[in-house]
């Protein structure tokens, strides 16, 4: 990860850290030699830190171009405006904020060190952290925070009412590597649908690398029983249709 | 539970997922954080293009996405030298500036030239990259480097004047 010719090829390539990043390396030797390079390489660890933070959300933007394409630009503008204000950024309220973390962190205590947080962004309510057996509403938005005491891959996987297992994130394909215990917020936003009922999110974590389709048609085949090298927590909560 | 199905949420969670990458690799292509945002937001234009396969994009097709559009930005322009102006040549460290000698490569060979002297990836990456065969990348690698010594050269040799024939 330096441009100095002298060190050149002792480092992954920055695209092969992204990859590797993104859970998009098929190649098992290609992941564990990332993986390994990781452990003793502080910055190429830094690196896929920084490329996990989510994208910025810039508020303000203005045309670059010369005069002749400014129409064009301002246009585009207008539409990727229209994309970014979708954009989902996590600013847990003061009010929840000021609970004790323990005490959300405690109750999906399930599988040790292993944390799930929910952000939930409900309408024009600002984000709050999901609590055990909170109730939700159709439409509500979510994202995952997860934490692990040791190295692997996540993925979260939700169970509905109905018993009928979704992917949520990711939403399909490989599970995301998880390299240090520091809090990791998941690309993925969900959106609940309007089916009533209690509902439980599952977050994985597996020694081994592999697609999330893998956990689902375990799940679909045995609700209660974790697959093969992986531990879970979960937590619950309600959801309600309409007022 | 079910995934939001519209392309815009989709579209949204993409961003999300990839923004950072891009933006970076724009800033790092072209020093400039406006630039840079500039070309963030024409990617996810672009994207926004391709409804039908939302799914399929990856780390591969934003980082070529984002390259070409850096690339044609700096050709616009006319900045090439700001793109590689402060990195060393590969070849000859003590050199000028590799932005120097890239005004001299054709195009089809500069983004071949960032893969392999800036972002410093293996033939087996490059190739991946750019859907060719990593016989290909040797090959044009190969090309490349001919054209690199051919501008340095301070008399062309026989290789040059061949190539310049072609």
């Amino acid at each position: 990860m330096t441009a100095d010719s002298s060190t050149r090829r002792s480092c992954p390539s920055e695209y092969l850290l992204d990859r590797y990043t993104q859970g998009e390396l098929t190649d098992d030797s290609r992941a564990i030699f990332v993986a390994k390079h990781l452990q003793g390489c502080e910055g190429c660890a830094a690196f896929v830190r920084q490329a996990r933070v989510p994208a910025p959300a810039w508020e303000v933007v203005k045309p670059l171009r010369p005069a002749g394409a400014r129409r064009a630009t301002a246009l585009s503008l207008l539409a990727v405006a229209a994309v970014v204000g979708l954009l989902f950024v996590p600013t847990p309220t003061p009010v929840r904020d000021a609970l004790p973390f323990s005490s959300v962190q405690n109750v999906r205590r399930k599988a040790s060190g292993l944390h799930l947080d929910v952000l939930v962004k409900g309408g024009t309510k600002p984000v709050e952290r999901l609590l055990e057996g909170d109730e939700l509403a159709a439409g509500d938005r979510l994202r995952f925070e997860v934490s692990s005491p040791a190295p692997g891959f996540v993925g979260v996987i939700g169970i509905d009412g109905t018993g009928t297992v979704s992917a949520l994130a990711p939403p399909k394909g490989w599970l995301y590597a998880l390299t240090t215990s520091d809090k990791i917020l998941l690309p993925d936003a969900v959106v609940l649908d309007n089916a009533a009922g209690a509902e439980s999110l599952l977050l994985f974590l597996c020694e081994e690398r592999q697609e999330i389709e893998t956990l689902t048609v375990a799940l679909r085949r045995n609700l209660d029983v974790a697959p093969f090298g992986c531990r879970t927590t979960r937590v619950n909560f309600n959801k309600r249709v309409g007022l | 539970m079910a995934l939001e199905d519209d392309r815009r949420l989709k579209l949204a969670a993409l961003y999300d997922r990839y923004g950072n990458l891009v933006y970076r690799r724009a800033r790092k292509l072209l020093r400039n954080d406006a630039l840079a945002r500039d070309v963030c937001h024409e990617v996810f234009l672009a994207l926004m293009g391709r409804a039908d396969s939302l799914y399929e994009v990856n780390v591969g097709w934003f980082y070529r996405v984002t390259t070409n559009h850096c690339l044609n930005l700096l050709r616009d322009a006319g900045k090439h030298s700001m793109l590689l102006q402060t990195l060393q040549s590969p070849v000859q460290p003590s050199g000028p500036p590799l932005g120097v000698l890239l005004r001299g490569v054709p195009p089809d060979l500069q983004t071949l030239a960032l893969h392999y002297y800036v972002d410093e990836m293996t033939q087996e990456e490059i190739a991946e990259l750019l859907g060719v065969s990593q016989r290909t990348v040797c090959s044009r690698i190969a090309d490349l480097k001919i054209v690199l010594a051919c501008l340095w050269a301070d008399e062309p040799s026989h290789a040059c004047q061949s190539r310049g024939k072609n």
